[in-house]
């Protein structure tokens, strides 16, 4: 079915909720305003229910530029959840007060939408729309609070990183295009190994060989240089070091629950444009001179080193998470390295965990700094005392990152070292725990003023009863997955089977 | 009966959690409403977890955690009858000793976290008997080891109270070593934890035997600290800093069997192991034996008691070793009930005249009834006087070790009888009988809710024994579902008539001394009083150790010095305590926050840092020449390639 | 001589470089933003190239071009309101003056 609507249908419920609301902003503001959160939630929901009836077997649609499978539905729901819990957390956070408040929910909706489109599209064009699309979208998000000099600042420096880094994506995509004469992935994946006749026919050959070889010499180089570009615009989309420079600062000026929604949802749906590639170009990622899960390695590896080492320095909380979210950047990217169905399936999986345990971070951040009106770590001295449910919470989270066993942190990394183990990636294994073992002082650096600090200033009054429902979801899930891990494996499987490159 | 088990426990958990989190808000006595109503569900459940056993509802209940690869870490649910006795006897004593503690712990600053402790101590002794699995059984062993630390050590105000604590996580973690060892050495020898996969292994032959005797003997020594055997028994005399109810739950009834409670459940190894029966019931015999001597000078009501347990413990382990899992396990669940009963006497007691000492008691028989009575009763369950609940569990763990045979274990288990029915009654002469002591005259009986827990508690004293009348009813292997190879169940006249003899002696003799006063006591001491010096120092075992280990002792001391810190430190806080008990999970964790040598990697991190975030200069053009760099980084590969 | 879609190739680079080094050297925000615009059309004629290269039945570069320029379009909307905002609470314009996040 070419005009498959239904296939489109969680897209059309997020576009279709954002036009709702910003019409209904136009007829009445307070109204509009006063309903945006949980209207959001509703159609979080919704996208949510549309994309489970979606799970079955793959099906390509729209001629190729969509696929519907499981993969997709699971991406689906990790964006929809991720964008009604931030929709809670956002409720009544302060710095938001003064600006338009129906059109920042519209925004968050749109947004999803965008990433949404990120984990089903299969054709180059598309994926290219989406992600502008939804870095566009972030943009606005980031630069949202109105007069404020950070929020400001962080918007167009992150505007003007992101441009760039997407157009370098963007070269690369044309240099695909120009090999094969396709812009659909699988036509792609098809042509990507016989290309050379193209350029033999226009007499590329000659030029750009020194040795005057056979097309055949070419063509790897020209893929590896295609996927180098594109890696840079992915790597900006995930954060991986070196292409992450801009994620601190976009944190930091942000509205922190934009900030858990780039951490989380936007990371995502990088990873998921990744794996995509990687699953549906694997024939041609093959003819990369010296194996291509070599350069992801170097890139996770910078990343969790350079993350967790520049971020224990930092004293502003949502920096220092910002660090922590590019540490755990590149310890998801190992699973892509193991490269292997455990190794698939445990990217899905680290990302699920991840996605809980780090709004719960960034949630529970926003709420402290939303009643004491600090975010650095000096403000958190004695948050224990001040307030025991959320000082518990946020340790809980900060632990969950760090991957300690009970909590489900510790199944996220767990399942990437196992198939790191099973690929003998001895070294890359070893990295990864040492880098891990280090990121807990990393988290001890936030969890030490909360109970060993004195406590000064007053008691935390009472917060808004919408982040709490969102903060216990997080903590639930951060906990119940931590115990039983094992149907979300399941259905990462039942995501990555499909795709499998069969050799 | 799953659902059930998991009601069992994570009921308790919830209360902890509650109890944890908002405890200090609710304030007295709103804070101990939830932990006392999660252990009622508990109570509640374990009745029927029990009755479904019994029923044949039972099973082994295997789940697949996760999955990797090949290997499949299972977790589940043992749930046969000996489970289903154990569950109800902890979640009874628990129950009732939550009831006690609202009396007892009124008035206390930290009254709410005291209950979220004990509610995490049940929850986790109740996973410990549950459990299917030696990996699952020792997470929750290490637990109970945990809560059994944070509860000596609740008034950590108490120089001693903090010093016990640490004392008990020391000792027992010496035994827990072991344990963690021959765990692992089973694992790498079957490939599973799971304990029927395991025993089945081993009755079919499949190990090598010494390989079984080397298991069984790191399992015991793990039980060796938890039950408090010689040499590992040094700590519980002093665990009783504690609070009197947590003495009666944790270091009487319940945790401190719990390594009773292992070697029963591995029995199938211990039968199959050459040798290691033998050191079970020696050790058993000897830690029986001495114990009991040392109980008889001692002039804390609650060490009388402490000693008195460690000396049943051994009874207990006598009886495994000679071969009788019944008899052990039988008098594991009846010494549960009457010495529960016995501490909350002793701390009604204490309650009411603010000392430990007996000395400065004394006549509280006429101002205390309901107390003296139910001490009385327990003590005479305790000294195996029929028809009171000791009796029969104590008949068969006789007729175990004639049975089995050595006159050295035989001598043990008989003189024990003799001793343990005086130094109890000695305690009970010098503190309900005779004139009202200097701290005892404004000694008022203890409220309806200390009282109701312990009459309760001796009604199963009295009664609890009676599964075991022969000829009456079926016997306590048929209760717990042993498998009794051609033991005999019925009483053994001999052995019970000079049981009998011995206590009735022994009470006679404190009757005596103590009570008539025949002849001054103090004399007696004056003739034998080498003799008495090595009882009052407890056969030196603390002075060995403490010189054996002055320089480890000063090592450990800097490093729990650190740990206390900040254990104490977090105290202000209850949710501290909650990241200090996830911290346990990962060794590595303690170490990596709290040791000072992890703090140079530390060190180290913070220099790279430091020089590493310039290069996050703010300027958005300088991150783009980052980005280029690595476009370049790219093209040069390409070129090398080339 | 002839003309390759090599010469086009060149061009694209070409622009795609010069491009880029206006990103980094221009101070003014608007000029960066116009170095962007640039590295796009680089990008728009090497597709535009390659979509004559594989022949008028198939139209899939000229596709990719006209979503790139309406994405650009798009970017330049938001990057102008973003400067504008910027503009208002701090009075510049320059990207050089926005280091207050950093470290």
């Amino acid at each position: 079915m070419e005009y498959d609507w239904l296939s489109l249908l969680p897209h059309l419920i997020l576009a279709g909720g954002a036009v709702v609301l910003v019409a209904a902003g136009a007829a009445s503001r307070r109204f509009a305003g006063a309903v945006a959160p949980y209207f959001t939630v509703a159609v979080a929901a919704a996208t949510a229910a549309a994309a489970l009836m979606l799970w079955r077997e793959p099906a390509s649609s729209w001629f190729g530029a969509l696929t519907v499978d499981p993969f997709f539905v699971i991406f689906a729901v990790i964006f929809a959840a991720t964008l009604a819990l931030v929709a809670l957390l956002s409720a009544r956070y302060a710095p938001l007060d003064g600006s338009d408040r129906p059109e920042y929910y519209a925004l968050l909706i749109m947004v999803t939408c965008a990433v949404t489109f990120m984990a089903s599209a299969t054709n180059l064009v598309l994926i290219y729309v989406a992600i502008e699309f939804s870095s566009i979208l972030s943009y606005i998000l980031v630069g949202y609070v109105r007069g404020d000099r950070l929020s400001g600042e962080a918007g167009l420096k992150y505007f003007l990183y992101g441009a760039v880094a997407s157009a370098v994506m963007l070269l690369g995509f044309g240099l695909l295009y120009a090999m094969t004469g396709a812009t659909d992935l699988a036509a792609v994946a098809a042509n990507l190994p016989h290309m050379g006749r193209s350029f033999e026919t226009w007499g590329y050959v000659t030029v750009v060989t020194p040795s005057g070889g056979a097309a055949a010499t070419l063509s790897p180089v020209f893929i590896f240089l295609a996927f180098g570009l594109i890696l840079v615009g992915l790597g900006y989309k995930i954060s991986a070091v070196p292409f992450h420079m801009w994620a601190p600062d976009a944190y930091q000026g942000a509205p922190t629950p934009v900030a858990a929604f780039l951490s989380v949802a936007s990371k995502a749906s990088g990873f998921a444009v990744i794996l995509r590639l990687v699953l549906t170009l694997h024939g041609a990622l093959d003819l990369v001179y010296g194996g291509w899960t070599k350069y992801l390695a170097a890139l996770a590896v910078a990343s969790m080193v350079f993350g967790v080492v520049v971020g224990i320095v930092q004293t502003d909380v949502r920096r220092l998470l910002a660090y922590s979210s590019i540490a755990h950047a590149g310890f998801a990217l190992l699973g892509i390295v193991a490269d292997t169905q455990l190794g698939f399936a445990s990217v899905i999986v680290y990302l699920v965990l991840y996605a809980a345990m780090n709004i719960g971070a960034f949630g529970t951040v926003a709420v402290i700094g939303h009643v004491t009106g600090g975010y650095d770590l000096k403000d958190y001295a004695g948050m224990g005392r001040r307030h025991p449910v959320l000082a518990a919470a946020l340790a809980v989270f900060l632990l969950a990152l760090a991957g300690i066993p009970p909590l489900s942190g510790f199944f996220a990394k767990f399942y990437v070292l196992a198939a790191l183990i099973d690929r003998d990636y001895i070294f890359l294994a070893v990295v990864a725990i040492l880098a891990s073992v280090v990121a807990l002082f990393l988290y001890a650096r936030v969890i030490k003023p909360m109970y060993f600090g004195k406590a000064e200033g007053e008691d935390v009054r009472r917060f808004s009863p919408a982040a709490a429902v969102a903060l216990v979801i997080c903590f639930l899930f951060t906990l119940l997955l931590g115990v039983w891990p094992q149907l979300l494996v399941a259905w990462a499987k039942a995501a990555i089977i499909p795709l499998l490159p069969r050799i | 009966m799953v659902w059930l088990a998991s009601i069992i426990i994570i009921a308790p958990l919830l209360g902890f959690l509650i109890a944890i989190l908002w405890g200090k808000r609710m304030g007295e006595p709103k804070a101990a409403i939830a932990p006392v109503a999660a252990l009622g569900v508990s109570f509640g459940a374990a009745i029927a977890l029990f009755a479904g056993t019994l029923l044949g509802y039972g099973g082994d209940f295997s789940y697949t955690w996760f999955r990797v690869g090949d290997f499949a870490l299972q977790v589940g649910f043992l749930l046969d009858r000996f489970a289903g006795v154990m569950a109800l006897v902890v979640a009874t004593v628990s129950f009732m000793i939550h009831i006690y503690s609202t009396g007892y712990m009124a008035g206390d600053k930290l009254y709410g976290r005291y209950f979220a402790y004990l509610n995490l101590f049940s929850a986790a002794m109740l996973g410990l008997v549950l459990a299917n699995n030696f990996l699952q059984a020792f997470i929750f062993w290490e637990l109970v080891g945990l809560t059994s630390y944070l509860l000596i050590g609740f008034w950590f105000e108490k120089p001693e109270a903090a010093n016990a604590g640490m004392k008990a996580f020391i000792t027992t973690r010496l035994g827990d070593v072991g344990l963690l060892v021959g765990i692992i050495l089973i694992f790498t020898l079957t490939g599973t934890f799971h304990f029927g996969t395991i025993f089945g292994l081993i009755e079919y032959g499949a190990l090598a035997p010494a390989m079984v005797t080397a298991i069984a003997i790191l399992i015991f020594a793990g039980a060796v600290g938890k039950s408090a055997q010689i040499p590992l028994h040094v700590w519980l005399p002093d665990a009783m800093e504690g609070p009197t109810p947590v003495s009666a739950l944790i270091h009487a009834a319940t945790m401190v069997a719990a390594g009773v409670y292992l070697v029963a459940r591995s029995f199938p190894i211990f039968v199959a192991a050459a040798g290691a029966s033998e050191v079970v019931a020696y050790v058993g015999a000897t830690t029986a034996l001495m114990a009991a001597t040392i109980a008889v000078v001692q002039i804390d009501i609650k060490r009388v008691l402490a000693y008195s347990t460690i000396s049943q413990l051994g009874y207990m382990m006598l009886a495994l070793g000679c071969g009788s899992q019944a008899a052990g396990i039988f008098h594991l669940y009846t010494h549960a009930f009457f010495k529960a009963l016995l501490f909350l006497g002793a701390g009604a007691v204490i309650h009411a005249c603010h000392t430990n000492d007996m000395r400065e008691m004394g006549g509280l028989g006429r101002r205390m009834k309901w107390t003296a009575a139910t001490f009385i009763l327990a003590a005479l369950a305790l000294a195996g006087v029929p028809p009171f609940s000791g009796f029969f569990s104590k008949d068969e763990i006789l007729v175990a070790v004639v049975d089995h045979g050595g006159w050295y274990l035989a001598f043990a288990a008989f003189f024990t009888v003799f001793l343990t029915a005086f130094y109890m009654f000695r305690a009970i002469f010098i503190t309900f009988g005779g004139k009202a002591g200097e701290k005892a005259e404004r000694a008022r009986e203890a409220p309806w809710n200390m009282l109701g827990p312990m009459v309760f508690l001796c009604v199963f004293a009295v009664v609890a024994g009676w599964i075991g009348i022969p000829g009456v009813t079926k016997g306590f292997a048929w209760l717990a579902g042993f498998d009794v190879h051609g033991e005999h169940y019925g009483i053994n006249v001999g052995a019970a008539g000079a049981s009998l003899a011995l206590a009735a002696g022994g009470i006679g003799l404190a009757w005596a001394l103590y009570r008539l006063k025949v002849y001054p006591v103090e004399k007696i001491y004056r003739t034998f009083r080498p003799v008495a010096v090595v009882l009052e120092r407890k056969y030196f075992f603390d002075d060995v150790y403490g010189f054996l280990f002055v320089k480890g002792t000063v090592f450990f001391a800097r490093l729990w010095g650190l740990f206390d810190n900040y254990v104490i430190d977090g105290a202000v806080n209850g949710t501290a305590r909650l990241t200090v008990l996830l911290s346990k999970f990962k060794g590595w964790f303690d170490l990596a926050v709290v040791d000072g040598a992890v703090n140079f990697t530390g060190w180290i991190t913070q220099a790279f840092g430091k020089t590493f975030r310039r290069v996050q200069t703010g300027y958005v053009q300088e991150y783009l020449i980052v980005l280029v760099c690595g476009v370049i980084a790219i093209l040069v590969a390409v070129l090398v390639i080339l | 001589m002839t003309i390759t879609p090599l010469h086009f190739v060149g061009v694209s680079a070409l622009l795609f470089g010069i491009g880029l080094l206006v990103v980094l050297t221009r101070r003014n925000a608007i000029g960066v933003l116009m170095g962007i615009e640039l590295m796009l059309n680089a990008v728009n004629v090497q597709l535009v190239t390659f979509d004559r290269v594989y022949g008028p039945e198939r139209l899939d570069g000229q596709l990719f071009s006209l979503f790139v320029i309406t994405v650009a379009a798009a970017e330049a909307v938001v990057g102008l309101a973003l400067i504008l905002a910027v503009y208002r609470s701090r009075g510049t314009v320059a990207v050089d003056d926005l280091h207050e996040l950093r470290g």
